[in-house]
């Protein structure tokens, strides 16, 4: 398409552009870096990424078993689609891990990717554009479930204060909309469970391939030290003992890390797309969904790829890097 | 000024800030990351799926400093 055929789409694109900003008045959007509570059952309070992440849930649940309902020989349709995400997943886990740990690997970081894409899309699809569709609740109702005896009056008080300018979209003044759909990504909960049980995996993979003994050995490096001789034998061995503390410590970092990486793209990715549809209502945020579509995709492929690699780190024990290459 | 003005000032300013400087570095490291992978890239073709996925690891570790940043101007503008 040449410049002349295309100006017409420009133009029109720009006018678009122009008399939605000038024109549409978008109301302020309702940013909440927590996930805000729906309803409880008994002791247990149900927040909306929560309840996202319960349909997330049903929808993979259906979407495998239609596609796995009357399994062929010869695949087509659903089910083909299904085998080749599996065994795509399944063909990459080797790839880093070797032959020996693929079926042990492969299940969780594998069953985390498919859940934390449908999450993601989920967020871009439904959560962002169905973000004004919920109910009216007063602060005083959450806080007072969160906070505990005297301060109740305090943070009531406080957030009504706060939230009285982002009353928009027909509530009452004074109360503030709760979405029903959030990405259940975008809860800092939900990473932090994931990369939990991603960690704890990695350890327990440790465990099983060195013995609890040599998996300590690669965190409390004390052999250099007491074979030591010498001001610069000890020297080597003190580094040798910060380093395995720093190990330690970088055990727990990573918990941290994966759950902000993932928290932190897909929450940052929602508040672009409503700020930007604030600021310019029309047009503008069609290329943007499309990029937080493969934000999602490529963020829930980093968190599989690096478990499996932190797996793959964890099995291999202290000093016996070269062997591994 | 008053205490409140002096706060709300400092909060948007540390916001912009820690966002700012906290993405100079990942960027550079996403570039020379990305620059390594095209370069072996163009060299070996035959091991582009191996290089690609080694590329998103490397990328994914830089840009979590990114994120940290990001998360902390949000805490700053969100929660306190």
């Amino acid at each position: 398409m040449n410049l002349k055929s295309s100006l017409p789409y420009i133009i029109g694109g720009l006018i678009v552009a122009v008399v939605g900003a000038l024109f549409i008045k978008m109301p302020a959007p309702l940013i909440s870096i927590k996930a805000e509570p729906l309803f409880s059952i008994g002791p247990l309070t149900v927040t909306n990424s929560l309840f996202s992440s319960w349909i997330v849930t049903v929808v993979i649940f259906l979407f495998f078993f239609m596609a796995t309902r009357k399994l062929e020989y010869m695949p087509g349709g659903l089910q083909n689609f299904v085998e080749m995400l599996v065994e795509g997943l399944y063909n990459l886990t080797e790839g880093v891990s070797g032959s020996q740990w693929v079926s042990k690997f492969f299940l969780v970081p594998a069953t985390i990717f498919i859940f934390v894409v449908v999450s993601n899309l989920f967020g871009v699809f439904i959560g962002v554009p169905l973000s004004a569709v919920g109910v009216c609740e007063s602060p005083h109702h959450g806080e007072a479930a969160a906070a505990e005896g005297g301060h109740e009056a305090d943070t009531g008080h406080e957030t009504e204060a706060a939230t009285t300018e982002r009353a928009p979209l027909g509530c009452e003044p004074g109360q503030v909309l709760v979405p029903f759909f959030r990405a259940p990504s975008a809860d800092l909960n939900f990473t932090f469970a994931l990369a939990f049980i991603t960690q704890a995996m990695a350890w327990t993979f440790g465990i099983m391939a060195l013995g609890l003994g040599g998996f300590m050995g690669k965190f409390f490096i004390f052999d250099k030290l007491r074979s030591a001789k010498g001001g610069g034998d000890i020297a080597m061995g003190l580094i040798d003992v910060f380093v395995g503390l720093l190990e330690l410590l970088s055990e727990f970092v990573k918990i941290v890390a994966f759950s902000f990486r993932l928290f932190g793209n897909i929450f940052a990715g929602e508040v672009m797309l409503l700020v930007i549809t604030f600021l310019v209502p029309l047009l503008i945020v069609t290329p943007l969904i499309g990029f937080e579509v493969f934000v999602g995709i490529i963020q829930a492929f980093v968190f599989y790829i690096l478990s499996v690699a932190f797996y793959k780190v964890a099995i291999t024990g202290h000093g016996d890097h070269d062997e591994a290459h | 000024m008053d205490l409140a003005a002096a706060t709300f000032l400092g909060k948007l300013i540390g916001a912009g800030l820690a966002m700012g400087l906290g993405a100079i570095g990942p960027g550079i490291g996403i570039g020379i990351a990305a620059m390594g992978a095209l370069q072996s890239m163009a060299r070996n073709p035959d091991m582009e799926g191996t290089i690609v996925t080694y590329m998103f690891i490397g990328i994914a570790f830089s840009e979590a400093l990114a994120i940290f940043g990001l998360v902390v101007s949000l805490i700053l503008l969100f929660v306190v």
